[in-house]
């Protein structure tokens, strides 16, 4: 066996030179001039890699270009990989289409209209005369072609496919290091540059740790920031610990409103208020794909820059999960809940009789313009069919735009934001060209669609304490309240109008709400329970999916970020981990909540969004003293 | 009742059960203190209808006041029980939400009918989130926070009279006394008749100085609805004068945070802004008038108008003072205004 293991190895290892030698590899992501594609990173974990794509909305984006160099000259075949994102839902060639040119000259085929998954498309083949050459993409439509990576080999024989033949291949091929380079010494590493993340991170470096901050994306915020446009939500500055919020105040944009133009939601605040932490190292463009552990502890986590391919390897005493998938208590092993939990796991009243997969979904957030002339769009439909009885008589979907909730919001990630893109784009087709209204639309235009979906649930990494729908109802003071959570239950479900007409295929949601008192959040729902120094804080903390339905509005996880980024500074402190601090130092960690850890004399410009609420349930919260016993 | 009583004969009202007219009750200076009217409603549930008896009263600016019911004839549920005082209570928050989801809604969308099938989990059915009233059909559960529980169609049907075509008839009657001299009254009246004025107020460029100054006054009021619609009359066009920026940029100084921070965003809407204005905002930041919470947005002002305006751009004194602020001891402002000037390659 080891034998045939050693010949195998040698096989691949000698493809890998000679395909070096007479092949180029270009990731598409790497490209120094973009045009008007984009980079995708979502869905790396699955299909390998960040991607471009032609993001234009019905509009064909401006060529992105590279100039790259062959190992020599002569003719090579030339092979894409992409697949027709529509495939799903329809069975002809796919609208995101694009040609692949060398110094301007077309190459061969249209590219991107088909295949149901990612694969190598034959592109054609090309002469190289010189070394030296400028590759393009052109976009055709505007309708989200796109594209890992380019492979030009003289042997024709594309490179494989499955992601993890793929992945060493990448590294080979790009002659990227075995080993992730050491990125530096930090007491705390975040993992995740949403909210929660970046008060985390503030919050800790404020106390005195060094914290290495990784974001998968050139802002921060999430889907606070202005590539998702969703607002902040909940309460801060409310009891039992006042000063819990100050952090969010100092971030937060002082607009509110969904799907609002980019401006409103002040990335540039974030990152300059991160950027002012002296002891905050910032990874924008990283993201996490590997931990490593002993005995369960996280040792180290890798990262890859979504555009370079370039790996760094963070190390550090504790980590902090502000991921929202929970991916780093996910490759660590921790235990983790996903998808609806039974009435009989926790005795919960709105859990369904017996648990399943669904989960609350993901937003595709859009909004059209009034133009001063008419305009056009082409006409779009790909499997889904409006009507004038279906149709969205609307010029703009915010949160009520939600898909997904029946499928898998980690491994069919893709596929849920494809469906998003798809029902706007299909919708607006119908506004424009074929319903009995569309004069109404005929000045509008889209002017903004996202392509990073806003998702609000997939995993629940599990702690100590699992936060329920009656600890909530019922008022259920903990030693360790933290955090408070002022916004109702907030569950969403298929919107029924919706279900009749796209069954098992909606796309738009109601809520349901129950409205409670602001409730202070047990500190043990922030660390796992089986990976002993990982915290975590956002909406993939330790709560059942209904609890889920209070916690997941940003202000509230930002003041969980605080919380966590205060008990990190005290399991520094002690050299103790995550329940040392609830076990032994919760005095000292209640001290640091009533203090807070603001720094900016800023105006409160929280008070919109606030929620639902029941009011305070007294005038003073008693919170139960600590049993060590 | 202290002051006039005024009746108005409402005889073009397609409520024919209801009192045909309207009676008002102005103050001595001529403002309304009310308006009200007797109504006799019909309430409908799913086939069986119930009347109710009821004043409906609107203050002296046309909006909702209140309700009286008559003591022997109380408003009740689907299922018959009378309302308690917290259900009344809703009922008048839901009469004073101008914006409430029943404006748009239907008859028929009030409640749904609750078909099986359980082959569908997605169906709204199987999710186990609609529970049956006891004697109607399903309330959608998303109207159930908006509505008094079990009262959805009392709810709808109040709504809808309050208004209905008796607030337009008030509304207009408002409307013909509009001219100068009353407006004037009204921004002396109560912040409701100030909401009144400011809305039936003409574009900027017919005030009297006597109107601009109330309109400006009233940017700075503590009321934040009325310092809100008063700044909302301050256009683009309006700040194209020099005098009239650096006079609204004043304003900062005395409003309310939510204000001073709409200021800064109106002002990102100006065409061009003198160079006086932008070394005003700066000092404004430099004192503490605007916080460190909107230095963005002021430096958002500074990159418009450098962008549009070469002159600006190359304003050196604007320039040193935004680099100044490049090496203050604060890290956020520090980091801010060197990003800021990295950005603009200044």
């Amino acid at each position: 066996m080891k034998k045939y293991s050693l010949i195998l190895l040698f096989a691949l290892c000698s493809f890998v030179i000679v395909a070096q030698s007479t092949s180029l590899f270009v990731e598409a992501e790497s490209f120094e001039h973009k045009g008007g594609w984009v980079v995708d990173q979502q869905f790396m974990d699955l299909m390998g890699s960040a991607y471009l794509m032609a993001h234009g909305m019905g509009v064909p984006v401006a060529d992105a270009e590279k100039t790259v160099t062959f190992p020599t000259t002569g003719t090579y075949e030339v092979f894409v990989r992409t697949f027709n994102w529509t495939s799903p839902w329809y069975e002809g060639e796919g609208p995101g289409q694009f040609h692949l040119a060398l110094n301007g000259e077309k190459i061969g085929n249209v590219l991107g209209s088909s295949g149901d998954s990612w694969y190598w498309q034959k592109a054609g083949k090309v002469n190289i005369k010189k070394k030296k050459n400028k590759i393009s993409l052109h976009d055709l439509t505007g309708f989200n072609g796109r594209i890992d990576a380019i492979y030009f080999s003289q042997n024709g024989t594309p490179p494989p496919n499955e992601p993890g033949a793929l992945d060493k291949f990448r590294i080979e091929m790009l002659g990227l290091p075995k080993e992730p380079q050491k990125s530096g010494e930090f007491d705390l590493v975040v993992i995740g540059g949403g909210v929660a993340g970046t008060t985390a991170s503030i919050t800790a470096a404020r106390l005195g740790l060094k914290v290495a901050l990784i974001q998968d994306r050139p802002v921060l915020g999430g889907n606070n920031s202005s590539e998702v446009r969703v607002h902040l939500g909940g309460r801060i500055n409310v009891d039992p610990y006042p000063a819990l919020g100050d952090v969010v105040k100092e971030i937060g944009p002082s607009r509110g409103g969904n799907a609002q133009p980019g401006d409103f939601y002040e990335d540039e605040k974030k990152m300059q208020m991160v950027q002012a932490e002296e002891n905050i190292t910032l990874f924008t463009n990283y993201r996490a794909f590997a931990v490593k552990t002993k005995n369960l502890h996280i040792t180290e986590i890798h990262a890859r820059h979504i555009e370079t391919s370039e790996e760094l390897s963070f190390k550090a005493p504790l980590f902090v999960d502000c991921t929202g998938d929970g991916t780093i208590g996910y490759l660590a092993g921790a235990d983790y809940a996903m998808g609806r939990e039974s009435k009989a796991e926790y005795g919960e009243p709105t859990a369904p009789e017996q648990s399943d997969d669904m989960t609350m979904g993901a937003s595709v957030q859009w909004y059209s313009a009034e133009d001063e002339y008419s305009t056009t769009f082409p006409y779009f439909q790909y499997g889904v069919e409006f009507n004038d009885k279906n149709v969205e008589e609307v010029t703009m979907g915010e949160w009520t735009w939600e898909t997904g909730m029946n499928y898998d919001q980690i491994n069919e990630f893709e596929r849920i934001r494809d469906y998003g893109l798809l029902v706007v784009y299909s919708n607006w087709s119908w506004l424009k060209n074929s319903s009995v209204h569309k004069d109404k639309y005929s000045n509008r235009s889209l002017d903004w669609v996202a392509y990073i979906a806003g998702k609000r649930e997939s995993r629940r990494l599990l702690g100590d304490h699992v936060l329920t729908e009656q600890d909530l109802t019922d008022f259920v003071l903990y030693p360790d309240a933290s955090a408070p959570t002022t916004w109702t239950i907030d569950l969403h479900y298929p919107d029924p109008k919706n279900t009749e007409n796209f069954p098992d295929n909606e796309f738009l949601s109601i809520a349901v709400h129950k409205s409670i008192h602001p409730y202070p959040i047990p500190y043990r729902c922030f660390y796992s329970r089986n990976i002993n120094n990982l915290f975590m804080a956002g909406r993939n903390i330790s709560v059942t999916h209904v609890a889920l339905g209070t916690v997941r509005l940003m202000r509230t996880t930002g003041m969980m970020g605080e919380v966590v980024g205060m008990a990190a500074s005290i399991a520094a402190k002690y050299s103790t981990n995550p329940r040392g601090v609830y076990q032994n130092h919760l005095e000292e960690l209640k001290k640091i909540m009533k203090e807070g850890v603001g720094k900016y004399d800023v105006e409160d410009m929280q008070n919109y969004n606030l929620g639902g609420t029941l009011g305070p349930k007294a005038t003073t919260i008693d919170i139960p003293a600590y049993d060590q016993d | 009742m202290d002051g006039t009583t005024l009746e108005h004969i409402f005889d073009t009202s397609h409520d024919s059960l209801s009192e045909q007219r309207i009676i008002e009750l102005q103050d001595r200076d001529g403002l309304t203190t009310w308006f009200g009217r007797y109504f006799n409603k019909d309430i409908c549930t799913t086939g069986i209808c119930r009347m109710v008896t009821l004043w409906i009263v609107w203050d002296g600016s046309g909006n909702f006041l209140g309700m009286q019911f008559e003591e022997s004839n109380p408003l009740t549920k689907s299922d018959h029980t009378p309302f308690k005082r917290k259900d009344y209570e809703r009922l008048y928050e839901i009469m004073a939400d101008t914006a409430s989801i029943l404006k748009d809604l239907l008859y028929e969308d009030l409640t749904v009918e609750v078909p099986k099938d359980e082959t569908n989990k997605t169906h709204f059915n199987n999710l186990g989130i609609y529970e049956i009233d006891g004697y109607s059909s399903a309330t959608v559960p998303s109207l159930k926070e908006y509505v008094v529980e079990d009262a959805v169609f009392t709810c709808y049907t109040l709504w809808h009279t309050v208004y209905g075509e008796t607030k337009q008839y008030i509304d207009s009657l408002l409307q013909k006394r509009m001219n100068p001299t009353y407006l004037v009254r009204l921004f002396n009246g109560d912040k409701g008749q100030q909401i009144l004025a400011l809305k039936n107020i003409e574009s900027w460029d017919k005030w009297s100085n006597k109107i601009e100054s109330q309109v400006l006054k009233l940017i700075t009021s503590s009321d934040l609805d009325i310092a809100e619609k008063a700044l909302s009359l301050i256009t683009a066009k309006y700040l194209s004068e020099e005098e009239r920026q650096l006079r609204f940029v004043e304003l900062i100084k005395h409003a309310r945070p939510e204000i001073k921070y709409e200021i800064l965003y109106k002002l990102q809407t100006a065409t061009t802004l003198l160079p006086d204005t932008l070394l005003l905002l700066l000092d404004l930041f430099i004192t503490g008038d605007i916080r460190q919470g909107a230095f963005n947005h002021l430096l958002k002002i500074i990159e418009i108008q450098a962008t549009a305006n070469e002159s600006i751009n190359n304003n050196k004194i604007i320039r040193e003072r935004v680099e100044k602020l490049a090496s203050y001891s604060n890290p956020y402002t520090s980091s801010l205004a060197k990003s800021f000037t990295r950005k603009m390659k200044w």
